[in-house]
């Protein structure tokens, strides 16, 4: 009964959230009216200013790559990080560290935007010196990821295109989500390293998996750990009887073959193949970018059997 | 009399601390550890076998092994230079061995490496590095000095730290990420396979030890009391700094760069004993077994079900205790 009443009020709440959201996506992008100038306000609280849209972009996390290319301005990056691979046609982008930028290699592109993710607000600022504008975006949630969609899509003059997105973005979740409440909530497992197997990395609080695990009915294990990712003993892992499983794969080989492998971890190398998001739709589920819908719905399908095959 | 009750008295610490890492869980009491699964292994569920067998007992002894041995490296250390600052942490040698293995698997010479080839390169790493900061502090006729032993600490430490770091920034992250791990400090999972040959190996070196236990302490004497009593000094050094290496590799192999263990366990085993070879050899391989024991299982517990590198605990207790010492010695000195 009190479950039940549980349900309705975090349902409640979701649906508050977003609608509450809906309202901010214009606030945070103030398109000046006179000519194609735009302005921004970054997740760093700092402005972006462009007197036009950017036509030589540098896109430094995959998330910001793959919102790029969702809003059509694909063509316009001239540099992207090693860790994005999606859509295919990046492949052919120029790759360079996501994580250790040297300002002056960005800054032979000539670029008129740069977009990260993992602020170093030092090296921000060598790149403001160089005249080149700076967003950062750091998407914890649905909401921010939304957000971001907006903002990046203003930048690079698609702010249409982007609200259009951004709004899909909103009204499919709601939509899944909503379904996904329906039924009994059932434990995941996020692995995000398993190297050591005695005290594997995992999300937890804050983390943007870890919302997403809410919004499709389900508890992440990690929830009581005291931050959004951790090393996690593997007794919590497994007396917590974990029913679906998220596995990132950070090599070729790992994944649901691994935890075969691993001795005490039977319960979960038993769980069957639909009750494991690994492979390429892992990455959907820990990367916040537009394709987190499919993400959502990969995992509300190994959570909810009876719902395979017919979520939307 | 004292030597039997302290005898006593450590092998109960280190039931006692058996104990409580066997029966004590991350999962809000849960699984509950009893000493009857123990008869009844058929009749006990999943979970826990995987406790006892896979989980929390082969931890327990490797945190067992890895505590004697960093212990007894570093009371040899301490007996062979003369000096109670040394530990294979703080002269580097434990930072020779994570190097060599940083670059082993950086490298990635054998990829898919078996468990026991680690071991291997970490015991040339040590040794190397060992060998290295004995030259150093050599000072003039050969003695090993304070200052020489701590500087060539530095140095080494120094060098080998900025390979490692090289190593992690030059080479791909997800490659490594184990690796970055492990250099903080911390008992992962070992096959029992692995922890039986260890611990043969750590037995042995303790036995080794113990049979020359009275050319140590006529080392202690100094080199006119040493030849004396017929000690060939430079012969007992060298063999005792390759098997600190040794202990030391084995340390690094099972739990990466572990500090202070080597450092506070001789110490407080001398305060209590007095500086008779024979006594602080099982005292404080007993009792470094149960220090770092008792450091993993706070480390597991103390945020559970958040785990930490029980290296920052390590260092966090053997820190100031260090202070103290170096601040002991320069006073004597003057």
């Amino acid at each position: 009964m009190l479950y039940n009443f549980q349900r309705t009020v975090l349902v409640g709440l979701l649906l508050v959230q977003f609608t509450a959201c809906r309202s901010n996506d214009r606030s945070a992008v103030r398109a000046q009216s006179n000519g194609e100038s735009v302005q921004i306000v970054d997740d760093l609280g700092q402005q972006v200013k462009l007197a036009k849209p950017a036509r030589r972009i540098v896109a430094l996390s995959p998330s910001n790559v793959e919102i790029l290319f969702a809003v059509g301005c694909g063509e316009r990056v001239v540099l992207r990080d090693k860790l994005s691979n999606y859509p295919p046609q990046v492949e052919k982008i120029d790759a360079t560290d996501g994580f250790r930028l040297s300002a002056e290699h960005i800054a032979g592109y000539s670029p008129d935007l740069v977009l990260l993710s993992h602020a170093d607000l030092s090296r921000i600022a060598a790149l403001r010196a160089l005249g080149i504008a700076v967003a950062s975006f750091d998407p914890r949630s649905v909401q921010q990821v939304a957000r971001n969609i907006v903002a990046v899509g203003a930048l690079c003059g698609a702010r249409k295109k982007a609200l259009g997105l951004a709004a899909k973005l909103r009204s499919d979740v709601q939509n899944l989500s909503r379904m996904a409440q329906a039924f009994q909530r059932k434990m995941v497992y996020v692995e995000l390293d398993g190297s050591d197997p005695l005290k594997p990395w995992t999300a937890g609080p804050g983390s943007f998996v870890q919302q997403l695990i809410n919004l499709a009915g389900g508890k992440n294990v990690g929830h009581r750990l005291s931050r959004p990712y951790a090393q996690i003993s593997v007794e919590e892992v497994i007396a917590s009887k974990p029913q679906v499983a998220v596995l990132t794969v950070s090599k070729p080989g790992s994944g649901k073959e691994v935890l075969a492998k691993r001795p005490g971890w039977t319960l979960l190398a038993s769980l069957p193949r639909e009750q494991v998001v690994d492979d390429s739709r892992a990455p959907l589920l820990t990367r916040p970018g537009p394709r987190l819908v499919q993400g959502l719905r990969a995992l509300i399908e190994a959570l909810h059997p009876q719902l395979r095959g017919r979520v939307p | 009399m004292r030597g039997k009750v302290s005898y006593l008295i450590a092998f109960i610490i280190l039931l006692l601390a058996c104990w409580l890492a066997m029966g004590l869980g991350s999962h809000q009491g849960q699984i509950r550890f009893d000493a009857a699964w123990l008869f009844q292994l058929d009749q006990a569920d999943e979970l826990q076998r995987n406790v006892l067998l896979i989980w929390r007992g082969p931890r327990v002894i490797a945190a067992l092994l890895v505590g004697a041995a960093l212990a007894m490296a570093g009371l040899l250390l301490q007996g062979v230079t003369r000096n109670p600052l040394a530990d294979p942490y703080l002269l580097g040698i434990s930072g020779g061995a994570g190097l060599a293995v940083v670059l082993f698997r950086g490298l990635a010479i054998f990829q898919g490496a078996d468990w026991w080839l680690t071991p291997i390169v970490a015991l040339l790493g040590a040794t190397l590095a060992n060998f290295a900061v004995l030259y150093l502090s050599r000072g003039s006729g050969g003695r090993v000095t304070v200052l020489g032993l701590i500087l060539g600490g530095v140095v080494i430490n120094a060098f080998c730290a900025a390979l490692m770091s090289f190593m992690l920034a030059r080479f791909d992250p997800f490659h490594l990420r184990v690796t970055t791990l492990w250099l903080a400090g911390g008992i992962s999972f070992a096959p029992w396979t692995q922890l039986l040959v260890v611990g043969a190996f750590v037995f042995a070196a303790w036995l080794y030890l113990r049979m020359r236990a009275h050319q140590l302490n006529a080392f202690a004497l100094g080199g006119a009391g040493a030849k004396s009593v017929g000690v060939d000094s430079e012969r007992l050094l060298l063999r005792s700094a390759l098997l600190a290496s040794f202990l030391a590799a084995i340390g690094v192999s099972l739990a990466g760069l572990l500090g202070y263990v080597g450092l506070i366990v001789p110490h407080v085993v001398r305060l209590v004993v007095g500086r008779d070879f024979r006594r602080t050899l099982t005292l404080s391989a007993v009792l470094g077994a149960s220090l770092l024991l008792l450091a993993d299982t706070a480390a597991r517990l103390a945020f559970a079900p958040e785990e930490l590198p029980v290296g920052v605990l390590t260092a966090i207790m053997g820190c100031p205790v260090l202070l103290i010492l170096l601040r002991a010695q320069l006073k004597g000195k003057r």
